[in-house]
């Protein structure tokens, strides 16, 4: 602000001068209504609680004010909602042309001195009324003779930039849709018992060896197993399916009635009788919530099932009781909720990438990021949440015993963070058939999410699955 | 008919350029300010943060103070007690007109914050390599020196706690503990 100020002091030009006043004004109306309407957007300040809230600290409130909002909470509330409408409703200044402008400056004026001496923000009281003769000056009708000849078109300008952007950003989003649901150009789809449409993706040679099946975690992608396909169909030779569920990717859901995950259970069994051939073996490989349905499917394929491998699987234990904690409303699920609401609203451009997703192959990566951006994978991400919440509230199903050998593979850092990883894994191993043996292997150094999408860690995780491949192998004869 | 191609040009003058630029540096504003902190675009590729946030206290506040404490081993191996690093002032009427420690309080309370969201996503045997993690220890060790020095200092470690300063009926948590920092080398992690 300063900068512009001054710059409109040294320039000799009008038109230059009223460019850097009203950028100054803009920035004041934006200051208070994104202020504004971003706390709306927070529960607390919409439930009347964060003024008290913010009160009864001592880096930001006031003793003796605190005290008086909890004795008047009323008062609280009412004069929190007064802020949050002074804010919200700051751009008035300018629609009306002016006749406003004294009442919300003086009100404003009020609010910064305040809170300068309550919360301590006393260079508040003098940064935002800085910028007060600036919104004067441009809100003042130019029919006035004060401000004849002004020049508004920053207005107009910035207007024209933010609809273009809009625009812009909108059109770059349909065509990521189109990117996530063209699929890869190697994807043949495969309808399930339930109308669903899923695309798979077959690779690798035919042998011998069981075809490994991938199940991703839950807002997630089959992408993130592209390492460890690469490594086992150039390395062994081994056939890999890798898919997206239902809603995720190229893949329709098409069933009708609410969401229930059992449906993803018969998808996947429905997906490995049409791709992998009556006479092959299979082994399921599952990734976190994956891990979960590979597991509840791989009853259905006790015949053929050669194995079942959990990478860092969930704890079913423990999710059940931070879900009762939270009475159905888990972070994870209100960050699912929220983001997939934002990207509905056609933010997705604005979603920062994640920096897993440049560790992908390339050829993956774009794939990947169209899917993260796009509303579809975090609105299928929220109903298989819901889903599993609602599951495992309702009742504790007993697990079942399994009769194949299976892998687990988790990280050092899930094991240093829970002391609960190593027997919860133990857990998970003990439901199978132990005689052709069972395993469990720790990997150092990645987290859940880099031990498939680095390439070294994937690898890794690569080979463990490869060895057991071979060891069940052996072992069955 | 040059004189009438010259007529048909407009200049661009420094208004205009002043005028679109000022444009768009309130287009990355106003995207810069979406309320899901994971839409961000715009700000990771502002790394010398010229784009301003306006979502003061938004969209959830912070309704918790942080007590920043540290305690010491001696070259005897002996364990000190926790020793609080009091940062914050009580609110006085002049505040609203003079507050130069404001500054370091604020300071605080910002690493305090970055160290349990850094926590929650890095390792803890990584820590050490994170910029708040880095920041508290130096603080820690500054005082320290100031306190009693560093001669007799074998290895010192700090912790962080939440509570609500001023309401009684909020218990304080404790959400962060470092590991033992040798305080010749306060940056390598000690494996304790």
């Amino acid at each position: 602000m300063q900068v512009s100020t001054g710059l409109a002091r040294l320039s000799r030009n009008e038109r230059t001068q009223d460019a850097l006043l009203w950028f100054v004004a803009l920035h004041a109306h934006l200051a208070y209504s994104a202020s504004g309407w971003v706390k709306l957007t927070g529960r607390q300040w919409r439930s009347g609680h964060a003024l008290s809230g913010i009160l009864r600290t001592q880096t930001f409130g006031a003793e003796r004010i605190y005290r008086l909002a909890v004795r008047h909470p009323q008062l609280s509330r009412c004069t929190q909602y007064a802020v949050l409408g002074l804010e919200c409703l700051f751009p008035l200044v300018s629609c009306t042309g002016g006749r406003l402008t004294r009442v919300f400056l003086g009100a404003t004026t009020g609010f910064h001195l305040v809170t300068g001496f309550v919360m301590g923000l006393g260079r508040f009281a003098t940064a935002f009324p800085a910028m007060h003769p600036a919104v004067a000056y441009t809100s003042t009708p130019r029919s006035h003779r004060a401000v004849a000849g002004r020049d508004d078109s920053t207005a107009g300008a910035t207007a024209l930039l933010v609809t273009a952007a809009a625009v812009g950003g909108a059109a770059l989003m349909a065509y990521r849709r189109l990117v996530v649901l063209r699929g890869r150009p190697t994807s043949q789809p495969v309808v399930t018992r339930h109308g669903n449409t899923l695309a798979c993706d077959v690779a690798g040679k035919e042998s011998g060896a069981p075809v490994v099946v991938f199940c991703h975690n839950v807002a997630s992608t089959s992408e993130d197993f592209a390492w460890v396909t690469e490594w086992l169909t150039s390395l062994t030779g081994v056939e890999v399916v890798t898919y997206s569920r239902a809603g995720y990717s190229a893949s329709i859901r098409r069933a009708r009635g609410p969401y229930r995950s059992p449906e993803s259970v018969d998808d996947l069994e429905d997906l490995v009788r049409a791709v992998v051939p009556a006479d092959r073996g299979v082994l399921l490989v599952g990734h976190a919530l994956g891990s979960e349905l590979a597991r509840r499917a791989a009853s259905r394929l006790s015949g053929r099932l050669r194995g079942l491998v959990y990478i860092t699987p969930a704890h079913l234990t423990e999710l059940r009781s931070s879900i009762h904690a939270s009475a159905g409303n888990s972070r994870f699920g209100r960050t699912l909720s929220s983001t997939a609401t934002w990207l509905r609203l056609g933010s997705g451009v604005l979603l920062s990438r994640p920096d897993w997703l440049g560790s992908l192959p390339k050829a993956s990566q774009r794939s990947a990021l169209a899917q993260y951006t796009d509303a579809r994978l975090w609105q299928a991400a929220q109903r298989e949440w819901s889903s599993i919440e609602r599951e495992l509230t309702d009742h504790s199903e007993p697990v079942e015993p399994v009769a194949a050998p299976a892998l687990v593979i988790t990280t050092r850092q899930a094991v240093d963070r829970d002391p609960r990883e190593i027997p919860y894994c133990e857990e998970l191993l003990r439901g199978h058939e132990a005689e052709h043996g069972n395993n469990l292997r720790v990997v150092e150094g990645p987290d859940h999410q880099t031990l498939l999408v680095d390439r070294c860690h994937a690898y890794e995780a690569a080979r463990l699955i490869a060895q057991f491949i071979e060891e069940t192998g052996r072992r069955g004869g | 008919m040059n004189r009438l191609m010259l007529r048909g040009t407009r200049r661009v003058g420094s208004d205009s350029i002043v005028r679109w630029a000022a444009a768009a540096a309130l287009v990355a504003s106003v995207f810069a300010q979406h309320p899901h902190r994971s839409f961000n675009r715009i700000r990771r590729r502002d790394p010398w943060s010229l784009v301003p946030d306006y979502r003061f206290f938004a969209p959830e506040p912070s309704t918790q103070d942080f007590r920043f404490a540290y305690r010491t081993v001696d070259r005897a191996g002996r364990l000190g007690k926790w020793q609080e690093i009091d940062t914050t002032e009580r609110r006085r009427g002049y505040h609203g007109v003079w507050f130069p420690n404001r500054r370091p309080e604020k300071a605080v309370f910002d690493i305090c914050n970055s160290i349990l969201l850094t926590a929650a996503r890095v390792n803890l045997a990584d820590i050490h390599q994170t910029l708040p993690y880095q920041l508290a220890a130096a603080f820690t060790l500054s005082n320290i020196f100031r306190e009693s020095g560093v001669e007799e200092i074998k290895a010192f470690q700090f912790s962080i706690a939440s509570v609500a300063e001023y309401d009684p009926e909020d218990v304080p948590d404790l959400s962060f503990v470092s590991p033992l920092i040798d305080p010749l080398s306060p940056w390598v992690a000690t494996g304790q």
